[in-house]
């Protein structure tokens, strides 16, 4: 009960950090209007080239009917009435007749005469005599356009419509025809088409873009919905990695700084070797406190989490060592540093990761170490970089195991049978550490022979590399 | 003829941490305030003008960075050298305490007592050498 009301109040005393969420609905709506515009464009190019398409079918369908209707004949339909008109009539409605049976999208086909300027009238039409559609020769056609008329003195074919009588929707294709012995205009052709087919086909071209883009624009909505979902479920994550870190390692602190005092007290060897002890058992429960804070934040990236400053890589070596070497008093293991080391090893870095991962690196090499054994580190550098070398003479890791030590959670074999405590995850995190650095870490091992032990070793560059 | 000691306060509402870094620095010869709360805290260093606060980030009434706020407009605040403390890595809240002046940050459950006395004493002297 205290310790949810500790971790209310704890969250409460958090700084309000909102996801990125609304920057990324912003977006994706841009992204929206954006596809929407496009498919609204590429629709109505595709309308238009459909529509264009459609009425040059049309027309090629009508200029070749043109060609196969004899023009001296048909001029012979014309009012007055003659008998060879009367004769012509009879095979012109017959021909009509079966053009429209051959064609079976045709509503009608017909033949047009012109009156004077304005007047246009039937020649002959597809329909049998006494139905519905049909017009005997002669008959005005008041309807006619403009264009109609004109056609008798342009000779254009053209297309009319799409327009709307008794008869639904249609498109009309009117050709001339011409007396070939004086190129004289004598008449039309005409076949009407209804316009289903063409209405069809201009929803298809122009609505399937915008229908795809639609289509486009719903998965991009629903993508960036589910980021924000991501988004908002890792910041309450990272709130409540927050809130464990300080309610765990609070009551951590106390009992190390205790402790501390404790072992600064003058002591018997026997009470210095009791609270030693204890000593190593709460760094090793930090330890792996620290480990499992870190997996539970491990998918924010450590590398954005480094906050690089100048940083004495000396002083940390020795906090580390320190710290490390109160524990390791109670197995007389001790940790030595070998060789040159300068007074102060000046770098870019994160002070408190780095250090992190030393203590992993250094507990790591004592936790393996045999009772009354040395953990050795050694220093090196170039231009660029610091190297530094953690020699112990442990167990070692196995061959055919040492490829995947850097996995999360891996425990060499010997280790698990060693019986000593930890979760897997302190060189995962420790190379994950150095690497955000822009450094390298490996290792040499070797379970054989009087050399048995681990060498890691530590390369960081003297500059951020980032 | 004794010097005056130097006074250290120390704002955390953790009891034994805040007990423990008491003990430690009483052995070095400071004088030391404590205060369990930021309101607390802001009281006693108006009343006391410690030479060196030490100032926890997370407690439940006011935290770290209001009071560092607040003691930096009062004349005892003004200039003191503040430690920040905290039990939670966050960059943010480093970066936002840095360019409010603090000279130092520790996170207390990567120090031991001992490096934290000797931090102190980098900025305040200490009265006694260490044991």
């Amino acid at each position: 009960m205290v310790r949810i009301a500790a971790a209310t109040k704890a969250l409460k005393l958090l700084p309000a950090g909102p996801p990125k969420s609304n920057l990324e609905l912003t977006n994706a709506w841009r992204r929206i209007i954006t596809v929407l515009c496009i498919g609204v464009v590429i629709g109505a190019g595709l309308l238009y080239a459909a529509d264009r398409a459609y009425r040059e079918i049309l027309i090629a369908r009508i200029e070749t009917l043109a060609d196969a209707v004899d023009g001296q004949k048909a001029a012979s339909l014309r009012l007055p009435e003659t008998a060879e008109g009367d004769r012509n009539y009879t095979y012109f409605k017959a021909k009509l007749a079966s053009i429209k049976r051959a064609n079976r999208d045709l509503r009608f086909v017909y033949m047009m005469g012109r009156a004077g300027q304005d007047d246009i009238y039937f020649l002959a039409d597809s329909e049998k005599p006494g139905s519905v559609g049909f017009s005997p020769r002669g008959e005005d056609y008041p309807e006619a356009s403009g264009q109609m008329r004109e056609a008798f003195d342009t000779g254009r074919t053209f297309i009319e419509g799409p327009s709307h009588d008794s008869y639904g929707f249609w498109l009309s294709a009117i050709a001339p025809l011409r007396n070939e012995a004086t190129g004289q205009i004598v008449a039309l052709v005409g076949i009407d088409v209804p316009a289903s087919f063409y209405f069809m086909l201009l929803t298809i071209a122009g609505g399937l873009p915008v229908l795809v883009a639609g289509l486009i624009s719903g998965i991009i909505w629903l993508r960036a919905k589910g980021r924000q979902r991501l988004a908002q479920g890792q910041h309450f994550q990272a709130e409540m990695v927050s809130v464990a870190s300080h309610e765990l390692r609070t009551p951590l602190t106390g009992l190390r700084w205790t402790q501390e005092n404790l072992l600064a007290q003058k002591l018997t060897k026997k009470q210095k070797e009791l609270v030693g002890s204890m000593y190593e058992s709460t760094l090793q429960l930090q330890e792996n406190i620290e480990d499992i804070l870190q997996l539970a934040s491990k998918d924010v990236g450590i590398a954005d989490r480094l906050h690089s400053a100048p940083t004495d890589l000396r002083s940390i070596i020795d906090s580390v060592i320190k710290t490390q070497q109160l524990a390791a008093d109670t197995r007389r293991i001790r940790i030595i540093l070998q060789g040159e080391w300068p007074q102060a090893i000046r770098l870019d870095a994160d002070p408190m990761h780095l250090k992190r991962a030393f203590n992993n690196l250094v507990s790591n090499a004592v936790k393996y170490s045999a009772d009354g054994s040395e953990v050795e580190l050694v220093y090196a550098n170039d231009h660029s970089c610091h190297l530094v070398t953690i020699i112990d003479h442990g167990i070692g890791i196995p061959d055919s195991e040492q490829a995947r030590t850097f996995k999360g959670f891996y425990r060499a074999s010997n280790a698990i049978g060693s019986h000593t405590p930890g979760t897997g995850m302190g060189l995962y995190m420790t190379r994950n550490i150095v690497t955000g650095h822009g450094g390298r870490l490996w290792f040499t091992s070797t379970t054989r022979g009087d050399k048995h032990g681990t060498t890691i070793f530590v390369q960081l560059p003297k500059h951020k590399t980032r | 003829m004794a010097e005056a000691k130097p006074l250290i306060l120390i704002v955390d509402d953790d009891e034994t941490a805040s007990h423990m870094l008491e003990m430690a620095l009483l052995e070095v010869g400071y004088e030391v305030a404590t205060a369990e709360n930021g309101a607390l805290g802001l009281q006693k260093g108006s009343e006391s003008h410690p030479a060196l606060v030490m100032l926890d980030y997370q407690m439940p009434d006011t935290d770290g960075v209001s009071v560092l706020q607040k003691m930096r407009t009062e004349a005892w605040g003004k200039d003191v050298p503040v430690i920040f403390m905290t039990n939670a890595y966050e960059v943010n809240v480093m970066n936002l305490v840095m360019e409010l002046g603090v000279h130092d940050y520790i996170l207390k459950s990567d120090v031991r007592i001992e490096e934290t006395v000797k931090l102190v004493s980098s900025y305040v002297p200490a009265p006694l050498p260490a044991a």
